[in-house]
């Protein structure tokens, strides 16, 4: 009876893992779009209204969703202490810590640092410029991402329920 | 007799705005060492220097010093804190709110205002285009002049600038430094607040801002007390900004600060004709030196200012040396 019991919970266990697997590649394809999103809204902002950096990130904690909303949210609040940090560095260390709660890789850090080291250090049409030039490389990480959600998505799922039975059978 | 621009509540004003407002602009380390800074010298504060790998400064009454790591002034550059790369990227990012892109007018200008109508202006490297500067890059000098707002300085002008409620044309001759636009704010809030006791009822008085030196404005509101019925022009060139005012808003005064172009004059003349008083500033000793300037000859020579105020700094920021009546250039003020 235990026996079967804990042969539940391994499979159990062992495919809820497999499907987190799944899920984080899911994310990472929805995160990046999501993003990217963000990035074009700072830039319409900066380009039509020059509207100050602050109001424009608020605007963007407030529309964005949960984890990254947090992000933004960390960022917002470091600015507001004015402790003399760059806005690139508050926006770095930000991203750095809250990427273990999304799906972001490190390689997606990249370019979504380098937007955060650019913005609001130049005028209108450089910002735009640089935008633009991380716009292509979101674009390019997100078809990447989605490649591995195909690819992996499938991989992961059956391998969490054959990895359980594997263990089960073993244990058996 | 000097127009007592220290008196405490101003000196408790000047405290409480370097507290809030020029501080949380500067980098941290400078930040910190200006802090440091015995507070007798702080609240006579007139500037502060900061030029990229140059040591940090700061002016008061008129004299710069240097200053140290641990806030003490000197009078040489031996052991001053030298302003690094960082400190002046940071400035930069501070006060522009992280937002240059939303500062490039500012940028064209070299200054911008902060809250409290304190200026701070910079250097760099300009960039052209059509032979015009278009921008500034490589920010790496800024200079922060803090504004004092001093209510009350006007108290002993009012008097002579007008009466029975009507106010004279009124230009006031001051070399730099010497409290010219203090005064001539207090002036402003005066006239439009109007004073029960000298029976001077409030009048509409429309300012050009063009430095937002006078409302001090931040995002088009006027941060210091300029009056209940005065109109605001922020930024706009004096010359346009005073017609603009005569058709939008009726003034029954128009104020602005240092006139000298040929354009200013046109403008003042328009508004003569259109009834409308004018106060206004010039720099200068006094008057001979301003009626030997091309521009402004014809002006004096018109008689058209009926109270000139002169002022100096012989005792003090704000010493109030003559006020000269238009119409015979007789000094008509004496220490009661």
């Amino acid at each position: 009876m235990f026996k079967i019991f804990g042969n539940i919970i391994i499979l159990l266990s062992c495919t809820s893992i497999g499907l987190l697997m799944a899920w984080k590649y899911k994310v990472r394809v929805r995160q990046l779009k999501e993003i990217r999103g963000i990035f074009q809204l700072i830039e319409t902002e900066i380009f039509y209204t020059a509207t100050p950096i602050l109001e424009v990130l608020e605007k963007v904690a407030r529309q964005a969703s949960s984890p990254i909303a947090s992000i933004f949210k960390e960022i917002i609040g470091e600015i507001k202490r004015r402790e003399g940090k760059t806005l690139g560095r508050i926006w770095c260390k930000a991203f750095e810590r809250g990427r273990e709660n999304t799906g972001l890789t490190k390689e997606d850090l990249v370019p979504i640092n380098y937007f955060g080291n650019i913005l609001g250090t130049s005028d209108q049409e450089s910002q735009i410029k640089n935008g633009k030039l991380v716009q292509s490389q979101l674009i390019k990480l997100e078809e990447g991402a989605e490649k591995d959600f195909i690819r992996n998505e499938k991989l992961f799922k059956n391998l969490g329920v054959l990895l359980g039975l594997t263990i089960v059978i073993i244990l058996y | 007799m000097s127009l007592q621009y220290f008196n405490p509540e101003a000196i408790n004003n000047t405290i409480n705005s370097i507290y809030s407002i020029i501080l949380p602009s500067l980098s941290i380390d400078i930040r910190k060492i200006i802090e440091r800074i015995d507070i007798k010298f702080l609240s006579i504060l007139e500037e502060i220097r900061i030029r990229e790998n140059r040591p940090l400064m700061i002016t008061l009454n008129n004299r710069d010093f240097f200053v140290r790591n641990d806030g003490k002034l000197i009078s040489t550059d031996n052991g001053a804190y030298i302003v690094t790369n960082q400190d002046t990227a940071s400035i930069l990012q501070l006060i522009s709110d992280h937002s240059i892109y939303a500062i490039e007018e500012e940028l064209r200008n070299g200054y911008i205002t902060l809250k409290g109508g304190h200026r701070v202006g910079f250097t760099g490297k300009g960039v052209l285009e059509g032979g015009n500067i278009k921008t500034l890059k490589y920010i790496s000098g800024f200079n922060f002049r803090i504004s004092r707002e001093i209510k009350g300085v006007a108290n002993k002008v009012i008097p002579y600038i007008t009466n029975r409620g009507e106010v004279f044309h009124t230009l006031i001759i001051s070399p730099p430094q010497c409290g010219k636009t203090t005064l001539l704010r207090d002036i402003i809030r005066q006239i439009s607040d109007g004073n029960t006791t000298l029976g001077l009822r409030g009048h509409k008085v429309g300012v050009v801002d063009e430095r937002s030196e006078l409302a001090g404005c931040y995002k088009g509101v006027p941060q210091n007390d300029i009056g209940l019925r005065t109109d605001v022009l922020d930024g706009c060139p004096k010359a346009k900004g005073m017609i603009m005012l005569i058709r939008s808003m009726s003034p029954n005064i128009i104020a602005t600060d240092e006139v000298g172009t040929r354009e200013d004059i046109f403008a003042i003349e328009e508004a003569l004709n259109a009834g409308i008083k004018i106060i206004t500033t010039v720099h200068g000793k006094n008057l001979e030196e301003v009626s030997r300037r091309p521009i402004l000859k014809d002006l004096i020579n018109n008689r058209v200012f009926q109270r000139i105020i002169i002022l100096s700094n012989r005792l003090g920021t704000g010493t109030l040396e003559k006020i000269l009546d238009g119409d015979n250039y007789k000094n008509i003020f004496y220490i009661i």
